[in-house]
This record gives structure tokens, sequence and C-alpha cells, in this order.
């Protein structure tokens, strides 16, 4: 059972293990609700046995019976109490441990993943899925299987006592919820389909957000408009559809378990005229039509939460199977050199890198070149496992770094690329995650080779500072050398870097220049290259050519071993 | 006046959304409400067949039969209503949600663009989407529960009078109870807790989205255990929230679920003490069982009551995001049309909120000229640039544009006349030629040609297989930032307007080409008054003028020669640049 909920609910053990037991004191809350109408049937056995001369089992006083229902009033108290409590306990602790569960599993990810936008949309929907998921719990779940559970004791109940009529008054059951079943697998197609075009139209949305600057420019404003509602306008009759199919399906459903009334009237009669029943009996089971089908009927309105569960669920699994990169926690790499072998990379089904062997040696600045396209970016990336290669090894220092986990291997590296995460932190914050426990002095010493000490002191409140949501308040330049910063106070032996990093401020081109040249000294430098004349002195220039190797080697070797090359360079003396 | 707003009921908030189909509200109401009386029929009936044997201890077959029947009958008729309910509030519901995403849209389309600069698309979209969704689930569920909900008493009163109103009120004892212990539960203090608890909510998944985006950091850095630290604690937190606001509920909502479905519990011991009385039994029983049955019919109806409250805070609460997030000082339009010559800041202060951008800024770009701004990041180059293409209205001052305000210009034509192009431009999910058509319809092959020849975007389109046919986004055909911004200009240049306005950031970050550009740029600015903001100073070397903007003020002006001989702030500039020109990566090592 415990293996069935985690599989169908992607559920922890533990979880599944509490669900089990919410259930289980869910049946028994539902079963004490058996109570009343068992004092009822009491007294009227006892009255109306009286009338007709049909012997009751008990003969309580009116002093009894106040006795009894106090008693049981306090034992519902109780029984409600103790479920309320540990179904609370149970679902708010298994979606805190599902949250950390999931972000435990993020941060596991390949770098690759950080850069597609929408995955900090999907962390949000993520969270908002919980919070649904928490409340399908807490008010659903449990409640469906403990009616089931419980139903199912009380129609053994009743069809011990009288199987006739009980079958009379239960067959209902089983068909109305066949009918629920049928029709939920055909709705969560229906529904599916739904969220996927929901899902398309407010992707639609955002992009035309994101695209406002254009629409007003070319006055599309309209158009766009016009083109999202009849996107909008189609959605909602899908949604129309879906609402439709559900909605009748429980209807019909319902409706049925309706049936159960006139059936057991009829058979009731016809026994009560056959003498095979009392008068009692009959009463009783007309009176049980009226309450027995409400929790079925409470199952049918969960039907929604149940489709939309189903989506939930699979979402969180889709979190749960993306591919996670893990590997040694300790490495010894004899060099610092990086070591591309043969190396094959495609992103999803157009390839990349087809085949690269070349080594960027310890203590010396390798450039890669070509235009852009040719690979450049994704070669410096594969070489700090932002992504697995398909074919090839890279490795560093002798190890493979495909066996290696990402995070102990990163130790090795500092990035500086054009892309530059800031926190809503302060700047020395944003300064220190360089390093972990680093003192307040190496945090100045850091900022000021990184030339940031300049504009430092021009904020309000120097390097204490809080720059905004991803570092709103700053320049791109400004940005750049709050990432340098960073990297020098990490003070790893390899580099990976963009050279166009550097001509982001203009006003201080040379002082990122400068900072740059602080941080690559007796590194390994892998560079990626836009100005031919930036890196001309490099001790090693790769040039690529549709992720092929043209050539490589120093500036003198390439002039005369390669065509593209010294058409490179004459156009950038032009 | 916004706070007034707040107060009012969640209907008249909605009244603007509600569109042609208001009648399906009230509809779906009135069927919820009759589908309520007739859910409470069949018990009538069955009660007929059960007191009629207990008055008169005989089984007529015929009578039993018929009310069985006619129970049924009224119990699928009363579902059947209900059913036709949801669909109508569901109907009314999908209307309400569709109507707000396209009034929020509309507004949002109809925003300046100085809206938008410091605002996160995905943040505006979640918040029209979800706030939709929030409204939707509660009209379409909550609301015909209400209607069952406001004729429960009325039924009940009914019943009282019809019946034995004795036995009435023992029976109204569990549903009173629950909703006494309902209303109990919205004391000030829980209320408190539930807002501590949505706000944490809210943080946290803002604190997610960080954590996410935060991770390649984090990683790279070796962090991810205290990253993650952070974000595990805000999760513990808001459980511990909202555990101890669940768990003061506990003994009210235990006693709920004991007492609302206990209507026998009082019900009996009334029975009992109206014989003891000296009551007539079988008239007693005979009550007693109407009241037995229709008990849990009333605690269906409290327990759906209970959440109404909440749905509707949810409801109003994503309103008051959506109103919150829309609430922008909307830009006036005048009639004018057809600007012509030159751009003139006369005097122009400007802020962003508190902070004071643009002090006292007055310069002239004539027809035909090519004007630059350069000066440190956070001078204010780029406030000037985006003032010019009306993206916000000044504080103080004036912008003319042919000598007239720039605001008395309708919205269409001024963007007709104007073209600019900032960082992050976009290129639309379709070909890369009507990407460019979009600059100008009816431009021939070889305008486009020109265009792509000028910008310097020939090189990006002449490797794709596809050329000009190429479709913008599919697999692998992105582009990198200065190539798209290359690719708008040509957009830009095809539009053949009269202002230019431009930011060329990453557009020629490659210097290889910038010499072409130069000379391209100064054949199409002929006849037009062009603003550019410049970041390297090469491109600007050939500007007929330079405003130097730095404090948010003009610190000097005047040509590339003229601005050297002065010995300034250029050139500083100029120095630093030519410094970062030879810069040379790699060779220092060895």
């Amino acid at each position: 059972m415990d293996k069935y909920f985690i599989k169908r609910y992607a559920m922890s053990e533990v979880g599944a293990n509490n669900l089990k037991k919410s259930i289980f004191s869910h049946t028994i809350l539902n079963l004490t609700k058996l109570f009343p109408p068992f004092i009822a049937f009491m007294f009227l056995f006892q009255y109306i046995g009286g009338l007709e001369g049909i012997a009751s089992p008990v003969e309580l006083t009116p002093f009894n019976y106040l006795t009894i229902i106090s008693l049981m009033l306090v034992i519902m108290f109780f029984v409600a109490r103790w479920d309320y409590v540990r179904l609370y306990n149970n679902v708010y602790n298994e979606s805190a441990n599902s949250r950390i569960d999931i972000a435990n599993r993020l941060k596991k990810l390949p770098l690759s993943y950080f850069g597609k936008r929408d995955l900090a949309d999907i962390a949000a929907t993520m969270m908002n899925d919980i919070t649904l998921y928490e409340e399908i719990f807490s008010h659903s779940v449990p409640h469906i299987y403990a009616t089931i559970v419980s139903t199912g004791i009380i129609s053994v109940m009743i069809l011990n006592f009288n199987w006739k009529l009980g079958l009379a008054a239960l067959w209902v059951i089983p068909v109305a919820l066949a009918i629920f079943f049928l029709s939920k697998k055909k709705q969560r197609a229906v529904v599916d389909e739904w969220v996927k075009s929901n899902r398309e139209v407010f992707d639609d949305l955002q992009e035309n957000i994101d695209q406002i600057q254009e629409i007003k420019s070319y006055n599309l404003e309209e158009e766009s408009l016009q083109q999202f509602y009849s996107k909008l306008e189609k959605t909602t009759q899908s949604k129309i559809n879906a609402e439709l199919a559900s909605g009748l399906a429980n209807a019909f459903s319902a409706m049925f378990l309706k049936l159960g009334i006139v059936t057991v009237t009829f058979v009731g009669v016809q026994m009560l005229i056959a003498g095979e029943i009392n008068i009692l009996v009959f009463i009783a089971f007309l009176m049980l039509t009226s309450s027995i089908y409400l929790p079925i009927e409470g199952i049918l309105t969960f039907m929604a939460m149940l489709v939309m569960l189903d989506g939930v669920v699979a979402r969180i699994k889709e979190i749960k199977t993306m591919p996670i990169q893990e590997g040694k926690e300790e490495m010894h790499p004899r060099s610092y050199d990086i070591e591309f072998k043969d190396v094959v990379f495609g992103y999803d089904d157009y390839s990349v890198i087809q085949g690269v062997s070349f080594t960027a040696k310890q203590g010396e600045v390798t450039a890669l070149i070509g235009a852009s396209g040719s690979g450049k970016t994704t070669l410096t990336k594969l070489a700090a496992r932002f992504w697995d290669i398909d074919s090839g090894q890279i490795l560093l220092g002798g190890e493979d770094i495909s066996k290696i986990d990402p995070e102990t291997l990163l130790k090795n590296f500092a990035i500086v690329f054009q892309d530059v995460v800031l926190f809503n932190a302060s700047i020395r914050d944003n300064i220190a995650i360089g390093k972990k426990d680093a003192t307040e002095e190496e945090i100045l010493a850091a900022a000021k080779i990184a030339r940031c000490d300049a504009f430092i002191q021009t904020m309000p409140e120097g390097i204490d500072t809080i720059i905004g949501e991803n570092g709103q308040k700053l320049s791109g330049g400004e940005r750049q050398r709050i990432s340098i910063a960073r990297a020098i106070l990490k003070d790893a032996p390899i580099i990976l870097m963009d050279e166009a990093t550097a001509s982001l401020d203009v006003e201080n081109e040379s002082l990122i220049q400068e900072a740059l040249s602080e941080l690559i000294k007796q590194k390994t430098v892998i560079v990626i290259a836009h100005r031919m004349r930036t890196i001309r002195s490099a001790d090693k220039i790769v040039l690529l050519d549709n992720g092929k190797i043209d050539a490589m080697g120093t500036d003198e070797q390439l002039q005369q071993q390669s065509e593209l090359y010294q058409k490179m360079l004459e156009k950038s003396m032009a | 006046m916004k706070d007034e707003k707040k107060k009012e009921s969640i209907f008249k908030r909605l009244t603007p959304y509600v569109g042609q189909k208001g009648y399906m509200l009230y509809l779906a109401m009135a069927l919820s409400a009759v589908s309520g009386v007739m859910l409470l029929m069949p018990m009538v009936f069955i009660h007929k067949i059960v007191s009629s044997i207990v008055l008169s201890g005989v089984v007529e077959a015929t009578l039993v039969k018929g009310n069985a029947i006619y129970a049924a009958i009224f119990a699928g008729a009363g579902l059947f209503l209900y059913t036709i309910a949801l669909l109508l509030s569901h109907l009314f519901a999908f209307e309400v949600e569709e109507n707000i995403v396209k009034i929020s849209v509309k507004q949002l389309i109809d925003k300046p663009l100085g809206y938008f600069s410091n605002r996160e698309s995905g943040k505006i979209r979640n918040i029209i989407v979800d706030g939709a969704a929030q409204t939707h689930s509660f009209l379409a569920h909550q609301l015909p529960d209400i209607a069952m909900t406001m004729i429960a008493p009325v039924v009940l009163l009914i019943f009282f009078f019809v019946f034995d109103w004795r036995l009435g009120l023992a029976s109204a004892v569990p549903v009173l109870l629950g909703l006494g212990l309902i209303a109990g539960m919205m004391d000030k203090k829980t209320k408190k807790l539930r807002d501590e608890y949505f706000s944490g909510l809210a943080n946290l998944s803002a604190e997610t989205v960080e954590y996410v985006r935060g991770i390649p950091v984090v990683k790279t850095f070796a962090q991810s255990v205290e990253s993650f630290e952070r974000l595990y604690s805000l999760i513990i937190d808001s459980k511990e929230t909202v555990m101890k606001m669940t768990m003061g509920y506990k003994n009210k909502m235990s006693l709920f679920e004991a007492a609302s479905s206990s209507t026998a519990f009082f019900l009996v011991p009334a029975a009992l003490l109206i014989i003891a009385e000296g009551g007539d039994i079988r008239q007693v029983l005979g009550n007693t069982v109407i009241y037995l049955l229709i008990g849990p019919a009333f605690g269906t109806f409290i327990m759906r009551s209970a959440t109404i409250s909440q749905y509707t805070y949810f409801a109003s609460l994503a309103i008051d995001k959506i109103d919150d997030i829309l609430d922008y000082k909307d830009l006036s339009y005048g009639q004018r049309d057809n600007p012509q010559d030159g751009i003139e800041f006369k005097n122009v202060s400007f802020s962003y909120e508190e902070e004071q951008v643009l002090q006292g800024v007055s310069f002239k770009v004539s027809k035909g000229e090519i004007v630059a701004l350069v000066g440190p990041s956070g001078g204010g180059k780029t406030t000037i640039a985006r003032l010019a293409a009306r993206f916000y209205d000044v504080d103080e001052g004036e912008i003319l544009l042919g000598g007239v305000n720039i605001q008395e210009y309708g919205k269409e034509a001024l963007m007709q006349r104007v073209a600019f192009v900032f960082q992050n431009s976009k290129l639309f999910k379709m070909s890369l030629k009507d990407n460019l058509l979009i600059g100008n319809p009816n431009a021939t092959e070889t305008d486009i040609e020109r265009a792509l020849i000028h910008s310097g975007s020939k090189e990006i389109v002449e490797p794709l297989e596809q050329g000009l046919d190429t479709m913008y986004g599919t697999k692998g055909t992105y582009f990198s930032g200065g190539e798209a911004q290359r690719l708008a200009i040509a957009r830009a240049f095809l539009k053949d307007a009269d202002y230019i306005i431009l930011d060329e950031a990453t557009a020629f970050a490659d210097p290889e080409n910038e010499q072409i550009i130069q000379a391209s740029f100064k054949k199409l600015s002929h006849h037009k008054t062009t603003l550019m903001i410049a970041h390297r100073l090469s491109t600007v070397v050939g500007a007929d003028r330079i405003l130097v903007v730095s404090g948010g003020q003009i610190a000097e002006e005047g040509n590339h020669e003229e601005l050297l001989k002065k010995g300034g702030i250029y050139k500083d500039l100029w120095e630093e640049y030519q410094r970062a020109v030879n810069w040379k990566l790699g060779g220092q090592n060895g």
C-alpha cells in the first residue's frame, strides 16, 4: 500500500505511511458518525415497537439516553480532534518535505538548465502546486479512501442484517462509482488539453509583454491584442467543453444514486407484505437511504480536485525525474590542464560540437575564436560540466570530469561571462559569495582589485548598499566588476571568461581589463574571444568553424596554416 | 480612494468584468436555491411513507410506491437543476475570467513604455492570470452554494411551522452551533495569522525564484548548502505558521465535526421530553422522523458555507493584486500628426519615483544631424533617449518635436515618425523576412538588402541555410543579443522614420564591422534626426555633435575635436578608451 501511494502521489515513504495512518483515523471518525443514527434507531425502535407490539432489543430510560448521548458526543469530539491533528500534521510536514526535496534536486540539475528563462517559472509553479497539493490532501484524499473503507464496512453490516434490502439499497453505489471512474479518464484527457492550451496562451501573453517596445514602436497594439483575444477565446471554449463533460458525468452518477430510494421502497413493500420483514426494518432502511449516499456524493464533488491532483502529481514527478548530475565529491587532479578528447555534443536534436580535441595548459591563455554559432561558448561551458557530453572525454588534470560532482568540480573554476547573476543583498554579500568565510580584509581587497571601490563609494550606504532584485540598481559594467571581484576572491586555478565582458562599460573599460589581467595571472585560462587584436598574443588560439577545429596554434602558426584565420585578420585590419 | 475601493464588496468590484452575461449569475443562484428545496423533498416523501405507517400502523403498497417514485423524481430533478446552476455559474465565471484577462491586458498594452522598463514580465503575467483564475473558482463553485446557504434558514423556518417547532428547534441546534463556530473562527487573531500565512506563502514563492535563479552562482562558488539552508528555514517557518493557525482551530473544528452531523443527539432528548410531557406518541415519532431525515442535509449546507468566506477572501486578494500592478499613470496624447524637424529638450527634469535622474537638460538635435550621448553609466543617457521616445513624461520643462510639445502628438502618429532601438531588442517568432517587413510592409527586396547591409546584419543572415525565410525561434535559430539588435536596427531602417533613437550597446560589440556601420549610419541619417547612446567612443568620433551626460546634466557639448581640446570629461574618456583598445590578453604569463 505504501508503495502504491509513493508512486501514485509522488510521496515520500514517511508521507505514504502517514497517509495510511490518516486514512485509518478518518475511517474511525466516519464510523463514529454512525452514533447519531444509532441513537435515532434505538429510540424509534423502542417507541414504534412499543406501539406495534414488536419487542425492542433494549429498553432505555430517558436518563440512559442522555448518558449515552453525552458519552458519544465526547468520544466523537476526541476522535475528531485526534484525526484533525494527525491529518494536518501529516499534510503540512509532507508538503514541507516535498518542497525541501525539490529544492534539493533543483540544485543538482546541470547548470545548463538555468539558462532557460522559464526555470524560475517552473520553480514558482512548483511552490504553488505544492500549496494545491496541500489543499487536496488535507481535504479530499484521506476522506475518499476513508469513505470507501467505512462505506464498505457499513455495507457489510447492512448486507449481514438483511441482504435483500441491503442489495436494493447498495446496488447503485458501484454503478455510480463506475460511471465516475470511467468518465475520469476521458475528463483527464480534456483537462490536459486545456491545461496545455492555457499555458500556450499565457506564454503568448508574456511574449507580448516582452516585446512591448516593438509592438508600440510599430503600432501593432491592436493587432497583437486581437491575436491574443482570439487565442484566449479558443482556450475558454475548450475549458467550457471540459467543464461540461465533467459536470454532466458527475450529475449523471449522482442522479443514479437516487434510484436507491425507489428500489428499497419497492423491494421493502413486497417483503413487508410477504411477511419477510417487520415494519421497523422497513422504516430503518427507508431512513438509511437518506444518508447512506451522502458520503458517496461527497466523493463525486471532490472529482474536480482529483483530476487536478493528477496534473499536480505529474508536474512534481517531472521535476523529480529531471536528470541530476552527481559524482565523486573528492578529486585530485595532477595538474590544471584541461584536455578535450574527441568531444561531441548537441542540444536536443542538432549537433553543436563535432569532434573537438585540444588541451588548455596550466598557466597559459587559450583563446577560442570563430564566428558566432561556431561553438566557442558551448565548449567553454562543457569544460565546467554545464552539460554532459555525448561522446569523447574531458579531463581535468587527468580526471574525467563526468565522474565528478559538479559542485566539487566547480571549486577549481572561476567563471566570468556576460550574464551576471546578482542577489537582492548588499554589495558585500554579493562579493562574499566568492569565498566561504571570507574576512572583511579579503572582501575589500577583492573589491579593490576588481576596481569596484570607485562606484561603491558613490553608493548611499557604500558596500552595505542593497542592490535590488538581480542587482537592478547597478550598470552592466558595475555588475561585471562585482562578478570579477567574486572570482578574485575565489582564487580558483582555472578561469573561463568571455572577452566581451570587458567592453560593457565605456568609461571603465580599461579598469575592467586591468582587473581581468589581475585575475588571470598564473592561471589556466580559456577565453571566448571576439576581437582579434585582444587575443593575438595568446599562448594558443583555437579557431573554430561549425563545431570543428579549423586550426590551432600561436598567431604566427595560424597565419601560415589557416586561410580562414588570414581572412578574419584582414577583415579586422580594414 | 484606493482603500475605500478595497472595502467594497467583491461583487461590486467584479461588476466591470461581468459583461453581457450577468443574468447567468442570477439564474444560477435562483436555480441553485430551487434545487436546494427540491433536494429536501425526497425527505418529505420518505417521511410521508414512514409517518403514515407510524400513524396508522398499516402499509398501503400503492401509496408507499407512489411516494418513493416522487422522492426519486424530486431528487433527480433537484440534482439536475443544481447541475444546470453549476454549469451556468461556470459559464459566467469563464466569461468573467476571460474579461479580467482581456481588460487587464488591454490596460497593460496601453501603459506607457516606461511602465515596462522596471517590471518583470513574468510577474505581471502571473498576477493577471492567477488573479483571473482565483476569481473563476470563487464564482464558479462558491456562488451557487451561497444561494443555497441563504435559503437554508428560510426552508428551516418553514419546516418548523409545518411540523413541530419544538423538535425543529432541537434539530437546528447542530446547524446553529456549526454556524456559530465558523463565525467564531474568523476572529481578529486568526485573521492576522491567516494574512501572515498567505504573505508567507507569497514570500516563499518569491524566495524560490531567487533561489533557483541563484543556483548557478552558488554552485559555482560551492555554497549551495548555505543558500539551500536559507530556503529551508523559510519553508520550515511557513510550515510552522500554518500549523500554528490550523492547530488554533483544533478544538473548534473538532466540535464542529462532531456536532454538525449529530441531529439525533438533540432531537431524541427533545422528543423524549415532549413524550414525557404527555405529547401524542405517534405524532411525535412521525415528526421526529422528518427532522432526522433533513438534519444531515442541513449539515451539508453549512459545510459548504464554511469555505465561502475563504474563497471570497482569495478572490478579493487577487483583484487587489491586479489593481495594484496596473496602478500607473497613463499618458494622454494629443491629435497632432506629422512632426517635422529636430528634437529639442528645454530645461528638462525627470525623476524615477524618488530618485532625480535629470536636472535642467537642454539641447537640440536638428534635422540631418547625428548627436551622440556619451558619459558614465547611471549618468542619464538612457533616460534622455527614452524621454525622446516618450517612454515617460517629463516632470519639468518640455520636449519639442518640430517645435511642438511631444505630448500634443497622437500616439500612432508619433510612433510612425519615431524609430527606436534599445538594448534587449526582440524579434517576433516569425520568419526573419516578416520580422523586417514589420518595419515597412511595402519594402522591396532591394530595400531589405540595403537595410541588412547598413545595419551590419548581412553576415548574420548569410550563413543561415534558409536565409531570410528562417523562422526565428525554431531549433537553435536564436541570436545573441547583439545579433538580434542589429536585425532590429535593420527593421528600424526600413521604417524610414524621421527620428531615430538608438542605443548601440551590444549591436557593434564586434569592432571589425564598426567602420562599415559608421559609414552606413552617416548615409541613413541624411535628412533625419538621430540621437544615439554610444558605449564605445569609436562610434561617436564621426558624430556631428557629442553630448557628454554626467550626473543628470549635460556636462560638455561639441564635436570630437572640440571636446578633446576642452580637456574635460570627454578627454578623460577618450584616453581611457585608447588604453582599452590596446589591451591584450595572454602573453603576460610567459
